[in-house]
């Protein structure tokens, strides 16, 4: 289990993958924005932070750069998620410094064992269960 | 060695290049050489003692003598008749035009007067010839002398600037410039003046002429020295280069244009993939967490109809996807980039995503690759995409039996095929199922499966790396789709 920060903006993403990942056993922090995603990532240094690309405030490219300056928050990582899904996408955000890629819709049967290959195995989650109430 | 002075002066007489005549006082021949000889057709008897007129055009015979006689008040050595036109008249009464210059000989037998007379034929061809030229350049010519001042323009000159050249000969080139550049100009004339070799001037620098009534013109300029008797003689020649700025503006802005657009479109298409997709997040996603059965457990109805909403978003995000596909190549901003594709990897990458939908329709997915490499140049992305799509589209119409994927290289092509043992395609449908939204009616589910779209994409991104896609078919047995690539040179 591991704790995870998610930034992003639009309400229905966000509701999603929290509730996946929640459902796998991790706990989750929400930001909206970068400003609001870079406060949290200082305050509660998360294992790994999922990255919308398009923040209404910034570029998901700009969080990554302003996370890799901090030197406290260098070392996190970073998977991007993009509903762009161009070709060469993928290849630019990788070299770009993100630790991941994944495009949007995301499959949720398998979003959190993909979310999982980014964490070291004792920080995994199980698969989702409806054993978490949720609310 | 003793030199015989006499001998010297009569050798050196004999072997003069030019024409040498003697005359006496009174205008009668008293010295010829062998070019006197040569030069008027007569043998020397025939001159010595006769008088000079006789070498002298008819019309000019009259005027002669009192020519003589003021050289002989005042006997300077230097070319006669400055600014005249002389001649030579020979035996044969042509004429021929010449060039004399006279000295004055002191002799016990009183003043010779001595002519060197040069025929000038050739050399006045050739001037003409020069002059002929020079009229007929295209281009402006522009001769100055080392202080800057005009000497020499031709006719483009004069319609070029506005000038008529009697206006321009005698005053500094810097007329001809536009006043902003008139103070730096002497500079470069020294410049060039320091190492003159031909070469266009001002490499970088925007040139410009001026006219007569004020008014400038963009130039383009080349420099070249002529050595001249009278000092180096610098040759600009001018070309008005208006249209070409013009034409060249023109390219710029439509460049600029058409890059406008590129970005405009390809910033809608981003923006147009990120709309479309948002939406369908919610729709799959929301629809997945409650098949997955994480907000509680579904009854069977309710599961029935959950499986059909994530089953149409599933479909329209592949109409999305495939949609978005065409606009990027209609638009041309898919790039193809031509490598050495190893066609046996590709083969094996393509089998491997697609044999999953394979077993789980009982299907047999069969590769067949030649045991040795086989490497074509394509885009490895385009044809992985074209081959996505037919060996999908076998595995989706087929019900039973296998789908084979075989690839076969010769010298010249590289084939691969995809066979399958679905229903075949109607010979009617054939041509019609490359087009956009045309299914074709071989499936007999009740479910249309497909966008209707893969093979139109195929069709288009095999014209883009220069493939070919070929169907045969025989209803009840099966299909066979081919592409057809060339070899990897």
């Amino acid at each position: 289990m591991a704790h995870l920060l998610m930034i992003e903006d639009h309400p229905h993403n966000l509701e999603l993958m929290t509730y996946l990942l929640r459902a796998a056993g991790h706990e989750v922090t929400a930001a909206v924005t970068a400003e609001l995603g870079l406060k949290a990532a200082r305050e509660c240094r998360p294992d790994l932070i999922v990255l919308d690309i398009q923040l209404p405030d910034a570029t998901g490219f700009e969080v990554l750069d302003l996370l890799r300056l901090d030197p406290e928050l260098h070392d996190v990582r970073v998977v991007a998620v993009t509903a762009n899904a161009m070709v060469g996408d993928r290849d630019h955000a990788l070299s770009a410094g993100f630790d991941g890629y994944l495009a949007k819709p995301i499959e949720p049967a398998t979003f959190t064992r993909a979310i999982d290959s980014f964490l070291p195995s004792e920080l995994r989650g199980h698969e989702p269960t409806p054993s978490w109430a949720g609310d | 060695m003793q030199l015989d002075a006499a001998q010297l002066a009569t050798g050196l007489l004999e072997s003069a290049p030019d024409a040498i005549v003697g005359v006496s006082a009174d205008g009668i021949i008293v010295l010829v050489n062998a070019q006197t000889e040569r030069l008027f057709g007569y043998s020397r008897h025939e001159l010595l003692g006769q008088p000079l007129e006789l070498l002298v055009p008819e019309s000019v015979r009259d005027m002669h003598p009192k020519h003589r006689e003021e050289y002989a008040a005042d006997p300077v050595p230097r070319p006669m008749g400055a600014g005249m036109e002389l001649a030579g008249r020979r035996r044969d009464g042509s004429e021929f035009p010449a060039e004399i210059s006279l000295s004055a000989i002191d002799t016990s037998d009183g003043v010779i007067i001595s002519a060197a007379v040069r025929d000038v034929t050739e050399r006045q061809r050739a001037e003409r010839k020069f002059r002929g030229l020079l009229e007929a350049a295209p281009d402006a010519i522009v001769g100055v002398d080392e202080t800057g001042v005009i000497v020499l323009v031709n006719a483009q000159t004069e319609r070029l600037f506005g000038y008529p050249r009697s206006e321009l000969l005698g005053l500094q080139l810097e007329i001809l410039i536009p006043e902003s550049a008139r103070a730096r100009h002497p500079k470069h004339r020294e410049g060039y003046l320091g190492d003159p070799h031909p070469r266009p001037m001002g490499a970088g620098m925007e040139l410009a002429g001026r006219r007569r009534d004020g008014s400038e013109f963009p130039a383009e300029i080349s420099l070249s020295a002529i050595e001249t008797e009278t000092g180096l003689m610098v040759s600009a020649a001018i070309r008005d280069v208006t249209d070409q700025k013009n034409t060249q503006q023109q390219l710029r802005e439509q460049n600029a244009e058409l890059e406008r657009l590129s970005k405009v479109k390809d910033s809608f298409l981003a923006s147009m993939s990120h709309e479309l997709r948002t939406p369908l997040n919610a729709i799959i996603g929301f629809t997945g967490t409650l098949l997955m059965g994480l907000p509680g457990p579904l009854n069977g109805e309710q599961e029935r109809q959950l499986r059909t909403v994530e089953h149409s978003g599933r479909h329209l995000l592949a109409i999305i996807n495939d949609i978005l596909d065409l606009a990027r190549i209609e638009s041309g901003a898919v790039q193809i980039q031509l490598e050495e594709v190893d066609c046996i990897a590709l083969v094996d990458s393509v089998a491997s995503t697609i044999a999953p939908l394979a077993h789980d329709k009982g299907l047999e997915l069969v590769i067949d690759i030649p045991a040795h490499p086989v490497m074509v140049k394509s885009d490895t992305r385009a044809l992985g995409q074209i081959l996505i799509n037919l060996v999908g589209n076998a595995v989706k119409f087929t019900e039973t039996g296998e789908v084979r994927v075989a690839l076969r290289s010769t010298d010249d092509t590289t084939t691969i095929s995809i066979t399958d043992t679905g229903p075949g395609i109607a010979e009617t449908e054939l041509r019609s199922i490359f087009n956009a939204f045309e299914r074709g009616s071989r499936i007999n589910s009740t479910t249309k499966e497909g966008t209707g779209l893969g093979l139109y994409i195929s069709h288009k991104l095999s014209e883009l790396v220069g493939a070919q896609i070929a169907v045969s078919t025989a209803i009840g047995v099966g299909s066979t789709f081919t592409v057809e690539l060339g070899s990897a040179d």
